[in-house]
C-alpha cells in the first residue's frame, strides 16, 4: 500500500515536472495540510498562515525540476514554509528573540481535561521565540527527528537538541504553574 | 495522566486550510505559467553588435544600456586616473620651482654678505679700528667665526 502511494506519488511529481498542472494540484490537494499547519502553528494567524502556504507551493512550482523525490519533496516544502514563515514574522516585526523564560502564561488556570487545555498548550507554543516554536512543531507536529528538524531549519545538531530540551522544560514549566497541582512529566 | 508530549502532539495536530485552498494556489500558478509564457514570446533586448551572442559556449544577453553603463564606468575610471596623473605632475613642478627660487635668494644673499665681508677686511687692515679698546683679534678671525661663504645646496 505505502509502496503503491510512493509510486503514485513518484508518477504525480514526473507529470507536474513535464508540465501537468492536474499533476501539481494533486501534489497541492496532498500536501496543503502538512504545509498550512506548520504555518499556522508557527504564525497562529490562519490568514497568513494561508499566503506563506500558497507561497511555498508556488515556490514549489517554479522548483519542480529540481526536485528529485516525494520524499525530497516533503523535507523541501517543509524548509521552504519554515523560510517564509520567519520572514512573514520578521517583515510583520514580530520576530524578536525573547527569551525562552519570559514567555507570557495564559492568565486564567484551567483544569487539566479541559477542552480548551489544547488550546492554552498552542498559545503557549506560539510565544516561544521563533526558532525554539519551529523546532517544537517540526518535533510534534510532524514527528520529525533531532537530524531532520536540524536539516530542515539549516542548524547545527546540538542546537535543536539543546534547544528543543529547552523549549520543551520551559513548557512544562509554565504548564504546571497554569495548572496548578498538575504536574507534566517526560513520556 | 498524559505526558506533555502527548498533548503537544494534540494541541499541533495537522490542521486543513480554508476551502479552496488548492483552487487558489492553481489559479496563482496559472497566473505564474502565463506570465512565463508572455516573458518568453518578449523579443530580447537589442543586442550591442560587438558583443557576441556566446562567450565559451555560453549565451549571453548584453543590451545597449548595459554596454553604455559598462562604457561610462570605464571612461570615468580613466578620466579620474589621468586628472590625479595630470595633478600629481603639477605639484612636483611647482615645488621644483620654488626651490629654485630658493636657491637664487641663498645664492644672493651669499654673494651681499661675501661682498660685506670684505668691505669690512679692507676696513680692519687699513688699521681705522686700531683705536678699538682691548682689541686682540687677528683681522682673519673678524667678525665672521663661521664659514667663509655660505655653502649653497646642490641645485
Amino acid at each position: 500500500m505505502k509502496d503503491q502511494t510512493r509510486e503514485s506519488q513518484n508518477a504525480a511529481l514526473a507529470r507536474a515536472a513535464a508540465g501537468d498542472t492536474a499533476a501539481f494540484e494533486e501534489i497541492v490537494r496532498a500536501h496543503q495540510s502538512m504545509v498550512f499547519s506548520v504555518a499556522c502553528h508557527f504564525l497562529r494567524d490562519p490568514g497568513r498562515a494561508e499566503e506563506i502556504a500558497q507561497e511555498a507551493f508556488l515556490r514549489l512550482y517554479q522548483n519542480l525540476d529540481r526536485i528529485e523525490s516525494p520524499e525530497h519533496m516533503v523535507q523541501w516544502l517543509r524548509k521552504v514554509t519554515w523560510r517564509c514563515a520567519i520572514d512573514e514574522l520578521r517583515r510583520a516585526g514580530r520576530g524578536k528573540e525573547t527569551p525562552l523564560e519570559d514567555v507570557a502564561e495564559p492568565a486564567a488556570q484551567e483544569r487539566r481535561g479541559d477542552v480548551l487545555l489544547e488550546g492554552r498548550l498552542w498559545k503557549l507554543v506560539g510565544s516561544l521565540p521563533p526558532r525554539a516554536r519551529m523546532m517544537v512543531i517540526l518535533r510534534y507536529q510532524e514527528d520529525l527527528d533531532l537530524a531532520e528538524i536540524a536539516k530542515t531549519m539549516d542548524v547545527p545538531l546540538n542546537t535543536v537538541k539543546s534547544g528543543l530540551a529547552r523549549a520543551v522544560g520551559v513548557l512544562r514549566q509554565k504548564l504546571n504553574r497554569v495548572l496548578g497541582d498538575v504536574k507534566y512529566e517526560t513520556a | 495522566m498524559k505526558p506533555l508530549e502527548d498533548e503537544l502532539r494534540n494541541a499541533l495536530k495537522r490542521r486543513e486550510p480554508p476551502p479552496g485552498f488548492s483552487g487558489r494556489v492553481m489559479a496563482r500558478v496559472e497566473q505564474l505559467a502565463e506570465d512565463r509564457v508572455r516573458t518568453a514570446a518578449k523579443p530580447a533586448p537589442r543586442r550591442a553588435p560587438w558583443v557576441p551572442s556566446s562567450w565559451f559556449g555560453r549565451q549571453v544577453s548584453v543590451s545597449f544600456g548595459a554596454v553604455a553603463a559598462l562604457a561610462a564606468v570605464v571612461l570615468l575610471t580613466i578620466g579620474v586616473a589621468v586628472w590625479q596623473q595630470h595633478r600629481i605632475v603639477q605639484e612636483r613642478r611647482e615645488g621644483e620651482a620654488a626651490r629654485a627660487q630658493l636657491i637664487e635668494a641663498l645664492r644672493l644673499t651669499s654673494s651681499k654678505l661675501n661682498h660685506v665681508r670684505t668691505k669690512v677686511r679692507s676696513v680692519t687692515d687699513d688699521g681705522a679700528l686700531d683705536h678699538a679698546p682691548n682689541r686682540h683679534r687677528s683681522s682673519s678671525e673678524f667678525p665672521f667665526d663661521g664659514p667663509q661663504s655660505v655653502a649653497l645646496p646642490a641645485a
